[in-house]
């Protein structure tokens, strides 16, 4: 097998095929800390691709909640069980190119070679039952039917079961990664990855429905639809990251989901642009991380880790780099301060920035002014002799 | 009336065992001040923060509202805007 470098395992690791990486990567930071589950992302997503007959299962964008949640139901458990105790990264071996240091485990890759050759598999995986596909949000919290009132909100809150120490919400979509196990596990090789921008995609006409994609993707991105029998994932809106839809004549747009999050916990950008602000904030602030970076898939989905959960439980899913993001995500400096009010403040795709005393400026494709933001509003107190009634 | 045979009738029942949080540290109070936090710093006022905190439909910032109450909600806005000013 072809040996390709993760930056975020700071390793060479073996991959079906040569590492070739895009032009530009497509890549997003999504704040934990901000989400509140309310799914606007995901109607935004269904209401734009998924709404269709078979589609009932498509939920290339949901929202979960951890630790009980899961679509499908124990993805993360099931894969993190498969993969087995793993001895974590060497921290003492981290650098610029390298910030978590170098990982000593072994990754799905490497486990389908030592552990299941001669299965066919690429990537280790399991299919998921179909129990599992039955229904997003299952024992979670986010649920419940009672009606007491005209609009529906009961005076009881949440039916179903909660975990009340502490939870939080993930928002998933594709992670569209540098090294797909969808992709290398395509028998039909039906799945390709943009040299333009590095969305993944199944090309529709080519793909049979075998399910392998399903089958090896980690985060179970992949969804096989019953009805059409293919498979379909997220496209990352790629009409709109090419700048077709007529709204901005041209210019680059976010991501639906991305750009209808009413929590603005979402940014889009380039990952290896230097200018991009998701860029400063996954290798200059080191504040968002990838999910499950010890998968192998280098995925290129990044979290700001939600502040008040267990941090042995953060650092298994976001890797040893969680302690860091969380001091320096709890005191920010003024640059960091600026690039998080970049988040959900317009629905363009902001190519560069640059942060001034006050405000920030978001920059397009052409380095056209696509928006400012103020920093930190003015507090303004109200002279004693006027009345302060708020 | 004939029971569903297609629906195991565990399904709806809490199998899952607690995820220990750390002793020393209280998450709810946490999660409860990252979302003022947050929500302020999107210019959100103190009163919609509240109003956000009393609809059962956002489960996460409600559970707080449930467990502690509302004066709860109200004294750590106050704080969490003191800090800051």
């Amino acid at each position: 097998m072809p040996k390709v470098f993760n930056w975020q395992l700071g390793r060479e690791m073996e991959y079906p095929y040569e590492g070739k990486r895009p032009e530009r990567q497509f890549a997003a930071v999504f704040n934990i800390n901000r989400c509140i589950a309310c799914q606007t992302c995901t109607m935004a997503c269904k209401s734009t691709w998924t709404y269709s007959k078979g589609q009932e299962a498509m939920w290339w964008n949901n929202v979960e909640t951890k630790p009980y949640g899961g679509y499908p139901q124990h993805w993360d458990v099931k894969a993190l069980e498969l993969l087995g105790e793993q001895p974590g990264w060497d921290a003492s071996r981290a650098s610029e190119q390298t910030p978590y240091g170098e990982d000593r485990g072994e990754t799905l890759f490497e486990a389908a070679k030592t552990r299941a050759n001669g299965s066919g598999q690429q990537a280790l995986g399991y299919l998921p039952t179909e129990k599992e596909w039955r229904s997003p949000n299952f024992y979670e919290d986010t649920a419940f039917s009672k009606l007491t009132s005209k609009d529906g909100i009961t005076e009881t809150g949440t039916q179903l079961p909660e975990h009340k120490a502490w939870f939080f919400y993930l928002a998933r979509i594709c992670n569209h990664c540098t090294y797909p196990a969808c992709l290398a596990a395509c028998p039909r090789g039906a799945i390709y990855k943009r040299p333009e921008d590095g969305i993944v995609l199944i090309d529709q006409s080519q793909c049979r429905g075998y399910r392998k994609c399903v089958e090896q993707c980690p985060y179970k991105k992949p969804m096989f639809n019953a009805e059409t029998r293919i498979s379909e994932k997220c496209i990352a809106c790629y009409p709109r990251v090419e700048g077709t839809d007529p709204l901005t004549e041209g210019d680059p747009m976010a991501t639906r989901c991305i750009a209808a999050c009413v929590g603005k916990i979402r940014l889009q950008g380039w990952i290896d642009d230097p200018q991009s602000p998701v860029y400063h904030l996954v290798k200059v602030a080191k504040v968002a991380l990838p999910l499950y970076p010890q998968f192998g898939t280098e995925p290129n989905v990044y979290y700001i880790p939600p502040r008040w959960a267990p941090r042995g439980y953060l650092r298994q899913m976001f890797g040893p780099g969680v302690d860091h993001a969380i001091e320096r995500y709890s005191k920010p400096d003024h640059e960091l301060l600026g690039v998080l009010q970049l988040f959900g403040s317009t629905q363009r795709l902001v190519y560069s920035y640059k942060v001034e005393k006050d405000e920030v400026i978001g920059y397009g494709k052409k380095n056209q002014l696509v928006v400012r933001v103020p920093i930190e509003d003015p507090v303004i107190v109200r002279p004693e002799k006027h009345l302060n009634v708020t | 009336m004939e029971a569903d045979k297609f629906e195991d009738p565990t399904d709806f029942e809490l199998t899952h065992h607690v995820v220990p949080g750390d002793p020393d540290r209280d998450h709810i109070a946490e999660m409860a001040e990252a979302y003022i936090v947050e929500f302020k710093r999107m210019r959100w006022p103190d009163e919609e923060i509240l109003a956000m905190f009393r609809n059962p439909n956002y489960a996460a910032p409600h559970f707080v509202y449930q467990e502690r109450g509302e004066e709860y909600i109200a004294d750590l806005l106050h704080r969490v805007s003191y800090s800051q000013s």
